[in-house]
């Protein structure tokens, strides 16, 4: 019984760093109605911006997080309303190149990384790296559990800011009737770019958390890339509130699949499960006409 | 001679709503037949169905005196049926000559060899006035070339009923008298054509026979005159149709 | 009229001889690596292009199908003295039977959901390959060493392995193109257009997705057997993601949809890679990828349609056209 509350403990911990990268890329697509093909990437670069910060001014990776956010909105930011507009307008009907260009854009940034700081295996240490919470039997890494408190503030945040701020109005009105915002006189190409500054500061925070506890290296992004493609999938894309699940789903899936058919196999789970969901999201689809 | 298609009953709901409601007609061997009705009345619902996009929630439609109801889309135009799209939808990185090429390989014709797919397909466009464009790319043309180019590769499937989906929509009078001359053409050499429009003119013009659709049901059919004369569509129809024009 | 064999066909069979005569006069083993390389990368964007180029189904998986095609023709050899000769076909068909039964369900998804399935498919394969025992785990597997057999596909000189490529680039070339211009490639390119008027005309998309998905991935198998008989060790990171960026970037910076596309843009993109590999990465590794990445995306933003979409819509291509029209008018001209 303790190592399955203890699998399900660790699964909602993971499943909040999957939770806040999905989230980063539903917000994304339900805007701009593309998939980020270099979210992974973003937060690679992240863990370095935090990974620097760490480095140079010895800055603990926690306390980091709003100076990461900000850095990681501007870099989102200035991509989208230069390079990625640019290809989205290129081509109205056609979304392939928009996906061949966040896949370059993914090589790039791996390569810039690999460039500065080698393929070394980089570490930020937190005040709180080596302590533990004791729940019972049950033992959780304090920062793996700070990454999940900041995953619930997060989401509060991000809540209250679509709904109250202006800009957050801007952004849903946008999300749900792009011509019908146009009309209302909201200026489309600011919301792309904040939104797409958003996604980006959302993914330097996943990367910040997962600085305090893992360590990062310029390929660490391909895994949470595909992760937060079956995030979005499990949840729906575009919805916020079903990126949330989705991360915590598929945490929990990983760690019960992990002592259900071992380690080994469990990303051959994850991907199964995402496969079946896809094609039979489809299928309801389609059957409905 | 009999009818070539007969719609049944034809009815769709979405989600609850009607979207078209117990519609029945025939469309007469060897005529061109006329389908009208404002924005909104259930013309491409129907339209749809009957081209197999999705099936009816109840009814049949009867094509040569088989049920084709529920048919999967592909298989309409090996048995003698081709359609247009009311958005247009040419194979953009495809020339001209390609695109109607690609309906005399597949469809009705069924040419085997891409040479005499491609002989084929410039009769076609011959007969439809597109030769000197055959290089082209859809893109590079206007308005009336696209809904051209619909037509022809729509022709090239060699269909004995064609269905055209609001061809004449966006085409300034002459552009529209030209295309009526087109489908007189395609008429006299024997092509059964069911004509959905919102340009009574046009109707009025080409058709024998008129079927009056309006918020999901079929309200009158008859010649375009009786039509036209029928109080209960100048009320509806007409009024609204001035008011849109005004 | 352009007819079934002109001056275009000739000066292509002109370039292929000259291609086969350069390893007599070139004696670096370098330019015959980057040769081989090439063919290779040309190879597998043609195989890729099949499903991605002319259906319009963008992959992210053929790392993984390329690697099927090199574990299946490796167990075979190691295990059973299967001939690497005789795996060729047996990939093509197992691979192209497996991917087009897997993938068969997908076809419904459109644009982006499809990538993503492909990718969740090639990541499955390597999780699996990684983790089974018979297949060497993630050790990988090391063919079988000796004497020059030409049965077994094994040589220790370079030249072999570069007519091998050679034979192999233009074998999947000629295939390709006679698909694309055949009455299949029609089908498949209406389907990669607009899938309701390929329902109207006649064609139902998801049967030419099968048989784009049989053909392209069974290609990719046969290029894993010539990865795995030439660098004569096979690993589960073959199958990676990024990996399969690596094939279809010759494909969009050649020109997504043609078929010289990628033949055009492997040519171009791998010898520059192996350059900017050979002169940067001593300074600072990853340099040249930054350069590779930077290429792809300018040509993303501003020719879409890669070279020779760019080609084909030009007057220099008129201006050629009119010269191989001349030529083939003297020289075949009707008595």
């Amino acid at each position: 019984m303790d190592t399955f509350l203890q699998a399900i403990t660790n699964g909602l911990m993971v499943g909040g760093i999957y939770a806040l990268i999905g989230m980063s890329l539903t917000i994304i697509f339900g805007v701009m109605k593309i998939i980020n093909f270099c979210q992974g990437e973003l937060l690679m670069v992240g863990m370095y911006v935090s990974f620097v910060l760490y480095d140079q001014f010895g800055l603990d990776p926690f306390l980091a997080i709003p100076l990461v956010a900000i850095i990681m909105f501007a870099i989102g930011a200035l991509l989208q309303s230069t390079i990625i507009n640019r290809a989205m307008k290129n081509t109205e009907s056609d979304d392939t190149n928009v996906l061949f260009l966040t896949v370059g854009l993914g090589i790039l940034f791996t390569n810039l990384c690999l460039m500065f700081f080698k393929s070394d295996y980089r570490t930020a240490v937190s005040a709180v790296s080596q302590k533990n919470v004791e729940l019972g039997n049950i033992t959780v890494s304090m920062p793996k559990l700070i990454s999940f408190l900041i995953l619930i503030i997060m989401s509060v945040l991000l809540f209250l800011f679509l709904k109250h701020t202006t800009l957050g109005k801007q952004i849903r009105a946008t999300s749900q009737n792009k011509t019908g915002a146009q009309v209302s006189g909201i200026k489309t190409k600011m919301v792309y770019a904040s939104t797409y500054g958003l996604g980006a500061a959302l993914a330097g925070i996943t990367g910040a958390c997962l600085m305090s506890y893992y360590y990062v290296f310029p390929t660490v992004g391909a895994v949470y890339g595909t992760r937060s493609f079956i995030v979005v999938t499990l949840g729906g894309l575009g919805s916020i509130p079903g990126a949330f699940i989705g991360g915590l789903v598929l945490g929990l899936l990983e760690t019960i699949g992990s002592v259900v058919v071992g380690a080994s196999f469990k990303d051959t789970v994850v991907f199964l499960v995402f496969i079946l969901i896809l094609v039979t999201k489809q299928l309801v689809k389609s059957k409905r006409g | 001679m009999g009818n070539i298609l007969e719609i049944k009953n034809l009815s769709k709901n979405f989600k609850g709503l009607k979207a078209v409601s117990n519609v029945s007609f025939s469309v007469e061997e060897g005529k061109i037949t006329g389908l009208i009705g404002s924005n909104g009345a259930g013309k491409t619902t129907l339209f749809n169905m009957i081209s197999g996009v999705f099936p009816p929630t109840e009814g049949n439609v009867i094509y040569k005196g088989t049920d084709i109801t529920g048919m999967k889309p592909y298989k309409y135009s090996g048995l003698g049926i081709a359609r247009t799209f009311q958005i247009m939808k040419p194979l953009a990185h495809m020339t001209v000559l390609d695109n109607v090429a690609s309906g005399a390989l597949y469809g009705k014709k069924k040419i085997g060899s891409l040479k005499h797919a491609k002989e084929y397909a410039e009769e076609i466009l011959e007969f439809t006035g597109l030769y000197e464009k055959k290089d082209w790319l859809p893109g590079n043309m206007g308005t009336a070339y696209k809904k051209r180019l619909e037509v022809a590769r729509a022709l090239a499937t060699n269909p004995d009923l064609l269905l055209l989906d609001e061809v004449m929509a966006g085409l300034n009078p002459t552009e529209t008298d030209e295309a009526i001359e087109l489908f007189r053409k395609i008429n006299s050499n024997g092509t059964t054509i069911l004509l959905i429009e919102h340009v009574m003119r046009a109707v009025a013009n080409l058709c024998e026979k008129v079927v009056v659709m309006h918020h999901g049901e079929m309200i009158t059919e008859g010649t375009p005159q009786e039509v036209m004369n029928d109080p209960y569509v100048i009320e509806i129809y007409l009024g609204k149709e001035e008011e849109s024009d005004g | 009229m352009k007819r079934k064999f002109g001056s275009r066909q000739i000066l292509l069979l002109l370039l292929i001889v000259i291609v086969a005569l350069l390893p007599l006069y070139v004696q670096s083993t370098y330019t015959i690596t980057i040769c081989i390389m090439t063919f290779y990368m040309a190879s597998a964007s043609l195989a890729w292009s099949v499903l991605g180029g002319l259906t319009g189904q963008i992959s992210l998986g053929h790392a993984a199908f390329m690697g099927l095609g090199a574990y299946i023709s490796t167990l075979l050899l190691v295990n059973f003295n299967v001939s690497p000769w005789i795996s060729i076909l047996i990939v093509f068909v197992v691979v192209g039977a497996i991917t087009a039964l897997l993938l068969s369900p997908c076809f419904g998804l459109r644009g982006p959901y499809f990538t993503l399935v492909t990718i969740a498919f090639g990541e499955t394969f390597r999780n699996l390959f990684t983790n089974w025992e018979y297949a060497g785990k993630g050790k990988g597997i090391l063919l079988p060493y000796g004497e020059d057999d030409f049965g077994l596909m094994r040589f220790s000189d370079k030249q072999s392995y570069f007519y091998l490529g050679l034979g192999m680039v233009v074998l999947i070339y000629i295939i390709v193109k006679m698909i694309d211009k055949s009455k299949l490639g029609y089908g498949l390119k209406t389907v990669r257009e607009d899938e309701d008027t390929a329902n109207a005309i006649g064609i139902n998309p998801w049967k030419y997705k099968v048989i784009a998905t049989f053909i392209s991935c069974g290609l990719m198998a046969v290029c894993g057997v010539f990865y795995a008989n030439y660098y004569r060790f096979i690993d589960p990171e073959i199958m990676i993601q990024t990996q399969s960026v690596e094939y279809l970037m010759p494909a969009v910076i050649g020109g997504i949809g043609s078929v010289t596309g990628p033949l055009l843009g492997a040519v171009i993109i791998t010898p520059l890679s192996q350059f900017l590999n050979a002169t940067l990465s001593s300074i600072a590794a990853g340099s040249n990828l930054v350069i590779y990445a930077v290429i792809l995306i300018v040509v993303i933003l501003f020719q879409p349609r890669g070279i020779m979409g760019w080609f084909n819509g030009s007057k220099l291509k008129a201006k050629i056209d009119k010269v191989f029209d001349s030529i083939d008018g003297k020289l075949f001209s009707k008595k």
